[in-house]
């Protein structure tokens, strides 16, 4: 394994193209993203989304919002950024979790969630961590089979001519259906 | 923000080695050894060290306290004085005047100074409360990781260096490569793959 400090900076680009490939994902083949768990039941963009371009112009977007209008994002795609953050609602047959993924360090930010089970006050804590953890560690390995999926597609020799096509392909077809444009 | 916030953050890692012998006696002693100090009444401007995730100021780990079902519980804490510039100055301004005025000079040397400068600082930091940043974090043991309820640079760097020390384990923070590496299953053909990528450009 490389030097984790080099490796931090050198592969940054990968938790970029990771939500970038995650947001074409959940609006083009959501029901094969959210197989890929038996108990996830839908997976949806939540109110806050950063994109980058950390090349040539330096622009930051961020979004937020219910319903975000995402057309500046897209625009901002076009012209080389990526995704830094992206907000998701994950849903599974007990649970909603609200949360934000950060492309840069994978770090889970602001997630909310109910509890399992309603638990009185006098309720051991213990039952209450574990019960908790139980949830954060399914969330966990929902992301990492996420993950896994681009990875193996990232690594595969059909990336530039299928995979990054098709993201192009999607971008350009949102782009030409903004209004203005 | 705590672990049983409404709203909660987290980075995880994945811990590098094994413990010999008995995990939670080993890891009590470190825990232990390792425990905030208090620096109330102290010239100290900041102290860092575990403590209890239910009681973090009154730390304890006796018995099993920071067992929890299969994982290892407990928080680490930081406390920092803040001392403001401005009453620095201040307080600095008042000792060199009256330290003048005791020794009917006019001036201080620059040794002086500093030594001055040195125990006006030292005397307001005793006065000062430390505040206190606990964070919490939950380690599986049995599965090499461990979850840490915080994503501040200081916090983590802390953490990183205080459980090297505490346990003489390596933490190893999860980000997209050390994901790749550790958590994708690749196979030796593929960690060439990774090796060799290149950022991919979104513009045709």
């Amino acid at each position: 394994m490389l030097d984790i400090a080099v490796a931090y900076q050198r592969f940054r680009f990968l938790g970029d193209e990771f939500l970038t490939w995650l947001w074409h994902g959940v609006e083009t083949r959501n029901e094969s993203l959210c197989a890929l768990d038996p108990e996830v039941k839908g997976l949806a963009l939540a109110e806050r989304m950063v994109i980058e371009n950390r090349e040539g112009s330096k622009e930051k977007i961020t979004i937020r919002g219910e319903d975000p209008g995402l057309e500046e994002a897209r625009i901002a795609l076009g012209r080389g950024a990526w995704v830094s953050e992206l907000g998701l609602s994950l849903r599974t047959e007990k649970q909603e979790y609200r949360f934000a993924l950060k492309a840069e360090n994978l770090n889970l930010c602001g997630l909310k969630m109910e509890p399992a089970s309603s638990f009185s006050l006098e309720e051991e804590a213990e039952t209450r961590l574990l019960d908790r953890m139980d949830q954060l560690i399914k969330l966990f390995e929902f992301i990492d089979k996420l993950f896994s999926l681009f990875l193996s597609e990232r690594l595969s020799p059909k990336w530039k001519g299928t995979h990054l096509a098709y993201l192009r392909r999607w971008l350009s077809q949102e782009e030409s259906k903004t209004p203005g444009l | 923000m705590g672990f049983f916030s409404s709203s909660i953050s987290c980075v995880r890692y994945r811990v590098e080695g094994r413990i010999a012998g008995n995990p939670t006696d080993f890891v009590r002693e470190g825990l232990t050894r390792n425990m905030i100090r208090e620096i109330e009444d102290d010239p100290a401007d900041s102290a860092s060290g575990w403590t209890s995730f239910t009681d973090p100021y009154q730390p304890a780990f006796e018995g099993d306290s920071f067992v929890w079902g299969t994982f290892f519980v407990f928080a680490l804490r930081i406390d920092r004085k803040p001392l403001p510039a401005n009453l620095l100055r201040k307080e600095f301004s008042r000792s060199s005047k009256r330290r003048l005025s005791e020794t009917r000079r006019s001036f201080l040397s620059r040794d002086e100074k500093e030594a001055l400068r040195e125990k006006v600082s030292r005397t307001l930091l005793a006065r000062i409360p430390p505040v206190p940043h606990v964070h919490d974090l939950v380690w599986d043991y049995e599965n090499h990781r461990l979850f840490f309820f915080s994503v501040q640079k200081a916090a983590n760097e802390e953490l990183e260096k205080l459980f090297r020390r505490s346990f003489s384990l390596s933490l190893i923070r999860i980000f997209p490569y050390t994901a790749a590496e550790l958590l994708c299953g690749l196979k030796e053909k593929e960690r060439d793959l990774l090796a060799a990528l290149t950022p991919s450009r979104l513009k045709a």
